[in-house]
């Protein structure tokens, strides 16, 4: 075990090194120059200069990735354009309201994804299932703009039932919950009902049948630990997604998260943080991936590391 | 009707907050009943204002980057030397008077006394002299004028200083009413440094409460104003940058002012049963560049036959509900020293006819042929970058298309936009541009010479943004003399001769100006647009 960790740690940071590789040579072939933004309509080609060789673009790339990842190295993530301030404090500022609506929204969603699944596979072929599965389907299609919009208008506007941008009172982040929820909860509620009917047909679960133990008792004990593992890997790529922030959901509720401030940074052409967050997101996706193949032992004793 | 999130209700914790400010105020007044400063305080009212950008940094010597949200917070923190009446006409603020000497170059600046910044600096001519050479040698300053423009700051007694300029310069006392005349407090810039931007000090009515980059800006009375108690007890600014939740926000009264109103919305927030349309014609012009290097163009017959075959008037009224105003001269409507020169009418007849002159004649397909070529070209237009850029490029590519033009539309993302406008002839992409340009200092001077001076070298870029290289030597010299002439009078006699000369020469097609559109509720007073595109604050209210 111990030596399967120290080898998928040593992978991360291959991998990280490799998007950390990636997005910096990206970000140099997009088109646009941030010095001819700062120096505005009026800026002239001696200012572009100036301010380019303040931003250190005038160096060649080879020594702009060098500087760029021993800048990384000492926790910088460069210099923000538009925030005329070292990016790591931006990020930080941002990341609390993101990591509270993904865990908010991840935890309905399983909530939600994993009740209504074993509801369904508990009533196979009944009009619940197909009920539930329609729900489901219809929740992974609909647009989360647009359940976002709606909701607001609903709950917002017409009824006044909650605020939409108060600062600081809980049920600010009502609205935007369900909105990041509805996805991922059909889409567990979907994996977990097929994982689930997948175990109930097995043997032991007929031996606890047979030696008279409850429906309710072979359903919850045996057959939802052994069916979840698949939905298991579900949950953690959603929540990876959702640490990055929903730059839709977060722009409609005017969510003050990862989201915005990539948006944000790609409308100022902030091309150092839109490369941050690029950044960020790709660790956050590495690390809960890690997790999540980690947890897979704990649910299954019978899976092994070596 | 009061909604269930008032912002005029307070809350207990604002109610202590501003108690246990007040202090021994607070003490007496518990003892009293209510001292009339706290009573009056109690009074006033929080605004919440949500702007369609998210403010990063404010700093009259940094960047115009999150723009106009930006600038409007800072008009309000920072008093500016002088200042705009909604016509866009000089008021003075910090500035009492100033006088030039006989060289032109040598200004006199008397400023108010008994001004004290929000952190108790005192502000005098030191304090300018700080704020003038901070903007000289600020690398990323997005104003770079300070450095052009100027010769030296000096002090010469506490409130009086001397700005020598390398020559005279017509325009100067606009600049000064602009965002970057507005005067930092030195004592803080020398304390936050770099992190100035979000810890901004000036001697504006209201005061920084706290600031969170990215999310929203909140403000305080500042009490010690020179101009006399502010009317809100704070402002609060935030970043939303989705319009529909915007109108969400102000139809349920959330916030009380909002900006960036689409103009397919405008209409329901003008009948909306609390609402109020802030609607005003704008500075931002918009251009079809014609690229006179290109052979086709160098002909006026043919720049005048694409003036008189886009039919502006259908394009205003369906692309922006109306709400748009056709130039009638190179310059906006609202800017001072404007002249309503002419108009090109929607004439396709007139057009063919133009065009005819100019030696386009019938050919084997639908376009126009001269000298066994074709009359075609492109239109290179931004998507996302102007207000319904692309729907506007098609619908011009259609009109000239309508009088035997060929025209390809080429469409770039608006990352590059502008980038791809700062080439060299050899280079440029372009031969007809979609462009729009907005003059900050609302001055006609400005906005003329970015847009249709000479470029000073043919194989450049285009020093400012004449991007249909148009080139006209008696023009240059009304600028010349513009840019050199103090007195103003003389100076917009000389720019509207200008305007004449332009208007002839046709080197683009004319288009509009779109109007800013705000909405309000029904219950804030004294707030209004400037042509601009900035919100003034100053004086708002709520009832």
């Amino acid at each position: 075990m111990a030596a399967y960790v120290l080898r998928r740690l040593a992978a991360l940071i291959a991998s990280l090194w490799a998007a950390v590789t990636l997005v910096f040579f990206l970000f140099q072939v997009v088109p646009g120059n941030p010095a001819l933004v700062m120096a505005g309509p009026s800026g002239n080609e001696q200012q572009i200069q100036q301010i380019e060789r303040y931003l250190g673009l005038d160096q060649p790339i080879p020594i702009r990735y060098l500087d760029y990842l021993w800048g990384l190295l000492h926790g910088n993530l460069g210099w923000s354009v538009a925030y005329q301030n070292h990016l790591t404090g931006a990020i930080l500022g941002h990341l609390p309201a993101t990591a509270q609506l993904a865990v908010q929204a991840i935890t309905l969603a399983t909530l939600l994804g994993i009740g209504t699944g074993v509801l369904a596979a508990a009533h196979h072929g009944s009009w619940l299932d197909h009920l539930l599965l329609t729900v489901s389907v219809g929740g992974a299609a609909i647009p989360n703009f647009w359940l976002g919009l709606i909701l607001i208008y609903l709950f917002a506007v017409q009824f006044q039932w909650v605020p939409i941008i108060s600062s600081g009172s809980w049920t600010q982040s009502i609205l935007p919950t369900i909105t990041l929820a509805l996805f991922p909860a059909s889409l567990i509620g979907r994996m977990t009902r097929t994982g689930m009917l997948e175990v109930l047909r097995s043997d032991y679960v007929r031996t606890a049948r047979s030696k008279g133990g409850s429906f309710a008792r072979s359903l919850w004990r045996h057959a939802l630990p052994n069916g979840l593992i698949p939905t298991l890997t579900v949950i953690g790529l959603m929540f990876g997604n959702l640490l990055g922030g929903s730059v839709v959901v977060e722009t409609v509720f005017a969510w003050p998260g990862l989201g915005q401030l990539m948006l944000n940074s790609i409308n100022l052409r902030d091309y150092p943080a839109v490369q941050a967050t690029a950044l960020l997101f790709a660790v956050l996706m590495l690390v809960v991936n890690l997790v999540v193949d980690l947890t897979y032992g704990v649910l299954d004793p019978r899976i092994r590391y070596d | 009707m009061t909604t269930a999130f008032d912002r005029a209700v307070w809350t207990r914790r604002q109610f202590l907050a501003r108690g246990s400010a007040a202090g021994a105020g607070g003490l007496l007044a518990a003892a009293t009943g209510l001292t009339p400063a706290l009573a009056a305080s109690r009074k006033r009212k929080t605004l919440v204002y949500a702007q369609s950008v998210v403010l990063n940094t404010v700093d009259p010597a940094g960047q115009e980057l999150v723009y106009p949200g930006a600038q409007e917070a800072s008009l309000v923190l920072f008093d500016t030397l002088l200042t705009f009446d909604k016509h866009l006409n000089l008021q003075p603020q910090l500035l009492v008077s100033s006088s030039v000497a006989a060289d032109n170059q040598t200004w006199t600046l008397h400023l108010r006394k008994g001004v004290r910044f929000q952190d108790g600096t005192p502000f005098n001519a030191d304090a300018v002299r700080t704020h003038a050479l901070r903007e000289q040698t600020n690398p990323t300053t997005g104003y770079p004028e300070w450095k052009t423009e100027y010769q030296s700051f000096n002090v010469v007694d506490d409130y009086t200083v001397q700005f020598v300029t390398k020559q005279p310069w017509g325009p100067i006392k606009r600049y000064w009413a602009r965002v970057d005349g507005g005067i930092a407090s030195p004592t803080a810039t020398a304390k936050y440094g770099q992190d100035f931007g979000t810890h901004p000090v000036g001697t504006g009515p209201y005061k920084l409460e706290s600031f969170n980059p990215g999310t929203s800006v909140t403000l305080s009375a500042f009490d010690g104003y020179w101009g006399g108690t502010p009317k809100l007890a704070g402002i609060e600014f935030r970043g939303v940058t989705e319009d529909q939740t915007r109108l969400d926000l102000l139809t349920s009264g959330e916030v009380d002012l909002i900006d960036n109103v689409p103009p397919d919305q405008a209409e329901s927030v003008a009948k909306g049963r609390n609402t109020v349309l802030f609607n005003v014609p704008s500075l931002w012009s918009f251009y079809l560049e014609l690229n006179q290097n290109n052979p086709i163009f160098q002909d006026v017959n043919v720049r005048k036959a694409l003036n008189y075959a886009v039919d502006k008037k259908t394009l205003t009224e369906k692309l922006f509900s109306g709400y748009a105003k056709i130039l009638s001269s190179p310059a906006p409507p609202g800017i001072p020293g404007a002249v309503s020169v002419g108009s090109y009418d929607y004439n396709p007849k007139k057009a063919k006819q133009l065009l005819a002159k100019a030696g386009w004649g019938k050919g084997p397909g639908e376009a126009l042929h001269r000298a066994g070529k074709t009359l075609s070209f492109n239109l290179m237009t931004p998507q996302g970058q102007f207000p319904q850029d692309l729907q506007v490029a098609q619908t011009i590519q259609a009109n000239l298309k309508a009088v035997g033009c060929d025209v390809k539309l080429k469409t770039v993302e608006a990352a590059s936009f502008f980038a791809l406008v700062k080439q060299p002839p050899s280079q440029a992409q372009y031969d007809t541009l979609f462009f729009g340009f907005n003059p900050s200092n609302g001055d006609v001077g400005y906005h003329l010479d970015s847009l249709f001076r000479s470029n000073p070298s043919t194989t450049q870029a285009p020093a400012i943004w004449n991007a249909s290289w148009y080139r006209n030597a008696q023009v240059d010299s009304l600028f010349q003399e513009g840019d050199t002439t103090i007195d103003q009078t003389q100076r917009t006699k000389v720019l509207q001769q200008a305007q004449r000369l332009i208007w002839d020469d046709a080197p683009v097609v004319f288009l509009y100006v779109p109007n800013l559109l705000a909405g309000a509720r029904k219950d804030v007073r004294g707030a209004f647009l400037w042509p601009t595109i900035f919100m003034s604050l100053h004086n708002a209210t709520k009832s």
